[in-house]
C-alpha cells in the first residue's frame, strides 16, 4: 500500500474499498464530518489518526496535531468542538518522558483551543509493531443552524479565500527529519482555527458555502476534490497566494510544488461575491490571519479542473498529488 | 491506333491543384477523358494516341504541381468509352474520407508575381493565393475540403473570382479559399491612438512601427508573431522583458535568401528547405551576431516570409530581418485568436496588424535543421501538418497520445499515419486544450468512430495524456514505453517495422520499465518483434526529480552518487552554489531522489561541471550552452566512457572531466572532449550490441540526438564502420515523434493477436 501522501491514491482506496463496505451504495459525499441530527440539534462528528515522523518539530509535536487536526475537521464542518477522546497506541520501548511530553502536548493544546478532552484509551504494542506513538482520536461539535456548508452549495462568481502561508508545517517537518541541509526559519503552522470560523459565521454566515483545511494533499487536492464535487472550475491567481521564501526555497530544490504540501494551521473558505470582502477583512483583522488572502475564484468551466493563472507564465493545470510527483520533464 | 489507360496517382496529390493540372496536359495533347479525385488518391482514365498518353504519363510524373508529391504510379489498360473531351469529375465522398487534409502552402511565385503586378486586380492584396498555394489545414474546419467548411465562409466570391473558381483552365479552379480586394477579407492595424484600415496603408503602418522599433503583433497563417526590428537592440531587449522571456532564441524573417545569407551560413540542402513550399524555420550556422537574438548560442533560426503579407510587409518597408517570435507570454501556445491577441498581448504589443480571416487551429512555424546524417524536423508543425508521416499496417485505426512535453497526436486511419501539429507542454492549459480538441478534430475529420480506435499512451503515470486516453472509450488501450516509442518512430517512418536494428533512445526523461527515469536506452529488436532492452547508462540518481531537469547542477549532484565525497571536495574547489551541496544531501539521504540513466541529465550535468550554474529558462538550455561552448574548441582528447557489455559507465568519464576542470584546463576543450567521449561509447556499444546480435542498422533517437556536433562525431565515427545509421527525418527525435512510435508499436502488437 503506498496511499499515505494523500491525494489521488489515497482517494481511490477510500472510494474503492471503504466506501462500498461501510456506506453502501448509498450516494455520499466525502467530508472529515458526519452529521447526526438529535433533537433539533445537529451534531458533527469525526475520527482521525495520526502518524507523524518526527514526532516533535518545530512548532509542535504529534500530540498537538491530534487535538488541532480533530478540532480543525469540526470547524470546516461549521461545527464549534465540544469534546474529544484520545487513545494512544505505544510502542514498547517508548521512552516515558516522550510519552509524558506528548500528554503534555495534547492537554496545552486541548486547554488552548478550550475543548476539554473527555476520555480515551491506551494500548502497548510489541516492539516493532508500531512506530514509537500512533494518536487516534475522536471528536464531537455543535453546528450553526447560521450555516450550510457544501460542495454543493458552490456556483460560478464565489471567491476562493486562504487564511494565510501555505507549506509550512509539511516542509518543516520534513526538514525537521534532518535529510536536508537548509538554513529555513520555519515552524508548524499547527493551531486550532476554530476562532476564525466562528467569526466568520458572525459577519458572512449567508455568503459562507464550504471549508476545508488543506492538510494532506495541501491546497492543490482540496480544490481538486472540491471542483469535481461541485462540478466547477477553480481559477486560481497565482500571484496571490501566500507562500513564505523558505518554502517556495525549499520546494524548489525537492521539486514539490507548495501548492501540494501539508497545512495544519490554515484553511481554504469558498464565500460568495457579496460576502468575500468582509469576510476577508474580518480574518486579517484577527491575530494569526493578517495574511489571508483572495486567491482565485470559482469558475463555471472547465469542470472538474484546477488552474493556475499567472500574469506572466499563462495559465497551469493544477493536479491533486499523485504519491510522490515522478520527474517529466524531457 | 486509340487505346485507353486508367492511371491511379498516390501521395500528396489532392488539394494542390493536380486535377486542373492533368486537365491542361490533356487538353494541350488533344487526349479524352477524365480526372478524379479518387478513394486514396488521383484517378486519370485517359484515351488516345499510345505514343502521346505516353508523353501524357511522362508529363505527370515529370513537373507535378509544386506541392504535390507523387509516390505511387500505377496504369492498367482499360476500354475505350469513347469520350469526346477531357472532363474534371467532382469528387465524392466516400463512407471514410482517405483523402489527406492538406499542409499549409507558402505564396507561390504566379500569386506573387501578379501581387507586385500593377495591372493585377489582386495587385498588393494580402490574401492572394491559388491552387498551387495558400492556407489550408489552418483554414479547414472540417472535411470535405470544400469553402463552405473553411473559414472563408463568410465571404462569397465576386463574380470574377467565382469564374475562376469554375473555369477547369484557371490556376484558381476549386481554389477553397480564394478571394480578391472587391470580395476577401483585409488586413488592418490597431494601436493606442485608433486603428488604419486598408490593407496597403495598414501595411504600410505596421512598417513604419517596426522601422522606429515598436513590437507590433501580426497575425500570419496558424496565428500571431509578435515582430521587431532584430538588427535594433533596444527593440529586442524590450521583447525579451515584455514577453518574460528568459535567454530563448528569437526566431527571425528576412526579407529573402540574400539577407539570410549575411545571417547564416546556407548549404545547398538549407537552401532548399528554407524556399520550400512549407518554408520552415532552418536554424544553421550564424554568420554574425544580433545582440539579444540568440543569446549563448552560435545557431540562428531564420525563416523567409511564407505569405502574402509578410512579402507585403518588407515590400513596404519593413527592416529586413524581424524578430517574428510565436506570440504568447511565456511558455504559452500560440495565440491565434483576434480577441485573445488583443487581451493577453496587452502590455508586450504596441500594435496588433489583424487579419480579418480567421484562424481555424493554432499551428505553430516548423523548425528544421540540417546535420551530419541530413535534414531534420525539430518541430512539425505548419507546412508539415498534418500530412501523413508513414504507412502501416494496420486496418483499424489507432489514436496515439504522445508524450506530455512538445506533444502531438498521430492517428493511423488507412493505414496512414496522420501526425497533428506540435501542440507543445500540456501542463499548460492551453496546450491542454487544443491537444483535446486536435484529438477529436482528427477523430471528426476522418469519421473514426472513437469505439474502434486503440488508443495508445505513455506508461508515465502522471502524464495528462495518459489519463486523458484513460478517460476514452475505445476499442482498446495500450501503453508503450517511452524510449522504445522514440526507436519505433524512426522504424515506421523508414516504413521497417520488421527491420532488426539496435536503437539507442538517449533523452531527458521516460517512464521505464522498472519504474526508474530512463534516458540511455540501448535496444535491440524489432518493431514486429520487440525491443528488448540490451543496455543503458550506469542508474545515476536524481535528486528533487524535475527540479534537476531546471537545475544542471542538481544533476551534477546525482552523477557523484559513488563519489559523496569527491563531489564535496569539487563543490568546495569550484566554489559551486550552497544548491549543490544541498542536492549531494539529498542524494546521501535517498531524499526526493530518483534512480535515472538519463542521458540528458548526464549533458546538464556537465554542462554544470563547467560553469553552467544558473536555472535553466528553457528546456534544453543547459545542453545547448554545452554544445556551443563545445563548437569553440579544437578536439584534444578523448575521455573514457567504457561499455561492459550492459552498461555505459560515466564515472570515469566524470572524473577525469573533474580532474581537467581542477587542473584549469579551458573549459572548451573539456566540453570538446565530454561530446566526443559520449559519441565514442554510443558508437562502442552499438558496435559491440551489433555483432552480439548480427545486426547492421543503428536507430538514434530522443532528444539528445537533436546536438548538431555529437551527430558529426557519430557520423564521423559510423563512417569508418559497416553499420548503418537512423536518424528521425521528418519526425522530431524528441518526444514530438513519440506519438508515431506508439501507433508503429500497437501496430506491431495488435497485428500478432
Ligand atoms: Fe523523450
Ligand atoms: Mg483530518
Ligand atoms: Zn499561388
Ligand atoms: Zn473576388
Amino acid at each position: 500500500l503506498a496511499h499515505g501522501a494523500g491525494g489521488k491514491a489515497s482517494r481511490r482506496l477510500i472510494e474503492g474499498l471503504l466506501v462500498p463496505y461501510m456506506m453502501g451504495d448509498k450516494p455520499t459525499e466525502l467530508n472529515d464530518v458526519a452529521y447526526i441530527d438529535a433533537d433539533g440539534r445537529r451534531l458533527a462528528f469525526t475520527a482521525d489518526s495520526f502518524v507523524v515522523n518526527p514526532r516533535v518539530f518545530p512548532g509542535g509535536s504529534i500530540g498537538e496535531l491530534a487535538v488541532n487536526g480533530t478540532i480543525n475537521d469540526l470547524a470546516m464542518g461549521g461545527a464549534k468542538p465540544l469534546a474529544l477522546v484520545i487513545t494512544l497506541i505505544l510502542e514498547a520501548g517508548l521512552a516515558t518522558s516522550e510519552l509524558e511530553r506528548e500528554v503534555a502536548a495534547i492537554a496545552k493544546a486541548a486547554q488552548r483551543a478550550g475543548v476539554p478532552v473527555v476520555g480515551g484509551d491506551t494500548k502497548v504494542v510489541e516492539h516493532g509493531k508500531a512506530d514509537g506513538l500512533f494518536i487516534t482520536t475522536a471528536g464531537i461539535g455543535l453546528t450553526d443552524p447560521r450555516v450550510s456548508l457544501s460542495s454543493k452549495n458552490v456556483q460560478p462568481g464565489d471567491q476562493v479565500i486562504l487564511s494565510g502561508p501555505i507549506g509550512d508545517h509539511g516542509i518543516t517537518v520534513l526538514l525537521a527529519r534532518g535529510e536536508l541541509d537548509l538554513e529555513a526559519d520555519l515552524t508548524s503552522d499547527t493551531r486550532p482555527l476554530w476562532p476564525f470560523v466562528e467569526s466568520l459565521i458572525e459577519v458572512a454566515a449567508p455568503g459562507l458555502r464550504w471549508l476545508r483545511d488543506p492538510t494532506r494533499g495541501g491546497v492543490a487536492t482540496a480544490l481538486n476534490e472540491l471542483a469535481r464535487d461541485a462540478q466547477v472550475a477553480v481559477m486560481l491567481d497565482e500571484e496571490s497566494i501566500p507562500v513564505r521564501p523558505a518554502v517556495r526555497g525549499a520546494c524548489e530544490i525537492l521539486g514539490l510544488d507548495p501548492l501540494h504540501i501539508a497545512n495544519e494551521g490554515q484553511f481554504l473558505a469558498i464565500v460568495s461575491p457579496e460576502y468575500a470582502d468582509i469576510a476577508l477583512k474580518t480574518l486579517r483583522s484577527m491575530p494569526g490571519g493578517e495574511n489571508a488572502q483572495r486567491i482565485g475564484e470559482i469558475q463555471a468551466e472547465p469542470k472538474k479542473a484546477v488552474l493556475a493563472r499567472s500574469r506572466y507564465g499563462g495559465t497551469r493545470m493544477i493536479d491533486m498529488l499523485i504519491g510522490d510527483p515522478l520527474p517529466r520533464i524531457c | 491506333m486509340k487505346i485507353a489507360r486508367r492511371i491511379r496517382i498516390y501521395g500528396v496529390v489532392q488539394g494542390v491543384g493536380f486535377r486542373p493540372f492533368v486537365f491542361r496536359i490533356a487538353k494541350r495533347l488533344g487526349l479524352s477523358g477524365w480526372v478524379r479525385n479518387g478513394e486514396s488518391g488521383v484517378e486519370i482514365h485517359v484515351e488516345g494516341d499510345a505514343g502521346v498518353i505516353q508523353k501524357f504519363i511522362q508529363e505527370i510524373t515529370a513537373r507535378p504541381p509544386v506541392s504535390a508529391k507523387i509516390t505511387n504510379l500505377e496504369i492498367k489498360d482499360a476500354a475505350i468509352q469513347g469520350a469526346s473531351g477531357f472532363e474534371i469529375f467532382t469528387s465524392t465522398r466516400h463512407d471514410r474520407p482517405t483523402v489527406h487534409i492538406p499542409a499549409d502552402l507558402a505564396v507561390c511565385s504566379a500569386c506573387l508575381s501578379e501581387l507586385f503586378d500593377p495591372g493585377n486586380r489582386r495587385r498588393l492584396y494580402p490574401y492572394i493565393n491559388c491552387t498551387d498555394c495558400g492556407p489550408r489545414y489552418t483554414v479547414i474546419e472540417r472535411l470535405p475540403y470544400d469553402r463552405p467548411y473553411t473559414t472563408m465562409r463568410a465571404w462569397p466570391m465576386c463574380p470574377a473570382c467565382s469564374a475562376e473558381y469554375h473555369e477547369p483552365m484557371d490556376r484558381r479552379f476549386h481554389a477553397q479559399p480564394t478571394a480578391c480586394p472587391e470580395c476577401g477579407p483585409h488586413y488592418y492595424v490597431r494601436w493606442q491612438e485608433g486603428e488604419i484600415h486598408g490593407d496597403e496603408k495598414a501595411i504600410e503602418k505596421t512598417a513604419e512601427l517596426l522601422r522606429s522599433g515598436r513590437i507590433v503583433a501580426i497575425k500570419g497563417l496558424g496565428g500571431y508573431h509578435l515582430a521587431c526590428d532584430a538588427k535594433n537592440e533596444e527593440a529586442v531587449r524590450e521583447l525579451r522583458r515584455r514577453k518574460r522571456r528568459g535567454e530563448k532564441p528569437f526566431a527571425l524573417m528576412v526579407k529573402d535568401i540574400d539577407t539570410a545569407r549575411t545571417l547564416i551560413d546556407i548549404s545547398a540542402e538549407e537552401e532548399e528547405l528554407l524556399t520550400s513550399s512549407a518554408r520552415p524555420i532552418v536554424l544553421a550556422r550564424a554568420r554574425r551576431l544580433l545582440p539579444g537574438v540568440a543569446p549563448d548560442n552560435s545557431d540562428l533560426g531564420v525563416m523567409l516570409p511564407y505569405t502574402p503579407l509578410h512579402h507585403l510587409l518588407f515590400h513596404f518597408g519593413a527592416p529586413d530581418v524581424l524578430v517574428m517570435t510565436s506570440a504568447n507570454r511565456s511558455s504559452e501556445p500560440i495565440v491565434y485568436q483576434d480577441e485573445d491577441a488583443l487581451k493577453s498581448l496587452q502590455g508586450i504589443a504596441d500594435a496588433w496588424l489583424i487579419g480579418e480571416r480567421p484562424i481555424a487551429r493554432r499551428v505553430d512555424d516548423s523548425v528544421v535543421r540540417v546535420s551530419a546524417f541530413g535534414p531534420a524536423v525539430l518541430r512539425r508543425a505548419r507546412g508539415y501538418a498534418p500530412l501523413p508521416v508513414a504507412q502501416l499496417p494496420s486496418d483499424r485505426p489507432i489514436l496515439a497520445v504522445g508524450a506530455d512535453l512538445k506533444n502531438t497526436v498521430t492517428l493511423v486511419v488507412n493505414g496512414k499515419a496522420i501526425m497533428s501539429q506540435h501542440l507543445g507542454d500540456l501542463d499548460r492549459y492551453e496546450a491542454y486544450t487544443a491537444f483535446e480538441q486536435t484529438v477529436y478534430d482528427l477523430l471528426s475529420m476522418y469519421d473514426v468512430p472513437l469505439e474502434e480506435t486503440i488508443v495508445a499512451y505513455d506508461l508515465h503515470p502522471d502524464y495528462r495524456s495518459t489519463a486523458f486516453a484513460h478517460r476514452l472509450e475505445t476499442y482498446k488501450h495500450l501503453g508503450i514505453q517511452h524510449h522504445r516509442a522514440h526507436v519505433a518512430s524512426v522504424l515506421a517512418e523508414r516504413n521497417a517495422l520488421e527491420k532488426q536494428v539496435i536503437g539507442v533512445a538517449f533523452d531527458g526523461t521516460g517512464f521505464g520499465d522498472d519504474g526508474a527515469i530512463w534516458g540511455g536506452e540501448l535496444f535491440v529488436g524489432s518493431a514486429t518483434k520487440g525491443l528488448e532492452r540490451c543496455g543503458h547508462l550506469r542508474y545515476a540518481m536524481l535528486p528533487g526529480g524535475d527540479a534537476a531537469a531546471r537545475m544542471p547542477l542538481q544533476a551534477l549532484a546525482g552523477f557523484f552518487v559513488d563519489e559523496l565525497e569527491l563531489a564535496m571536495n569539487v563543490g568546495k574547489w569550484l566554489s559551486l552554489p550552497e544548491r549543490f551541496f544541498t542536492a549531494l544531501k539529498m542524494v546521501e539521504k535517498r531524499l526526493r531522489t530518483f534512480p535515472t540513466t538519463s542521458v540528458g541529465r548526464l549533458f546538464d550535468a556537465a554542462a554544470a561541471l563547467l560553469g553552467f550554474t544558473g536555472v535553466i529558462s528553457f528546456e534544453g538550455q543547459a545542453a545547448i550552452w554545452l554544445e556551443h561552448l563545445a563548437r569553440t574548441a579544437p578536439l584534444e582528447k578523448i575521455y573514457p566512457f567504457p561499455w561492459d557489455g550492459k552498461e555505459l559507465d560515466y564515472r570515469p568519464l566524470l572524473k577525469e572531466m573533474v580532474e581537467d576542470r581542477l587542473n584549469g584546463k579551458d573549459v572548451a576543450i573539456i566540453a570538446r572532449a565530454f561530446h566526443r567521449s559520449v559519441a565514442e561509447g554510443v558508437f562502442n556499444s552499438v558496435r559491440s550490441l551489433g555483432a552480439t546480435y548480427g545486426v547492421d542498422t543503428v536507430v538514434l533517437s530522443g532528444g539528445v540526438f537533436q546536438n548538431s556536433l555529437l551527430l558529426a562525431d557519430l557520423k564521423e565515427l559510423f563512417l569508418k564502420s559497416d553499420m548503418h545509421v537512423w536518424i528521425g527525418e521528418g519526425v522530431p527525435s524528441n518526444d514530438g515523434g513519440i506519438s508515431l512510435g506508439q501507433v508503429a508499436l500497437v501496430t506491431a502488437t495488435h497485428s500478432m493477436y
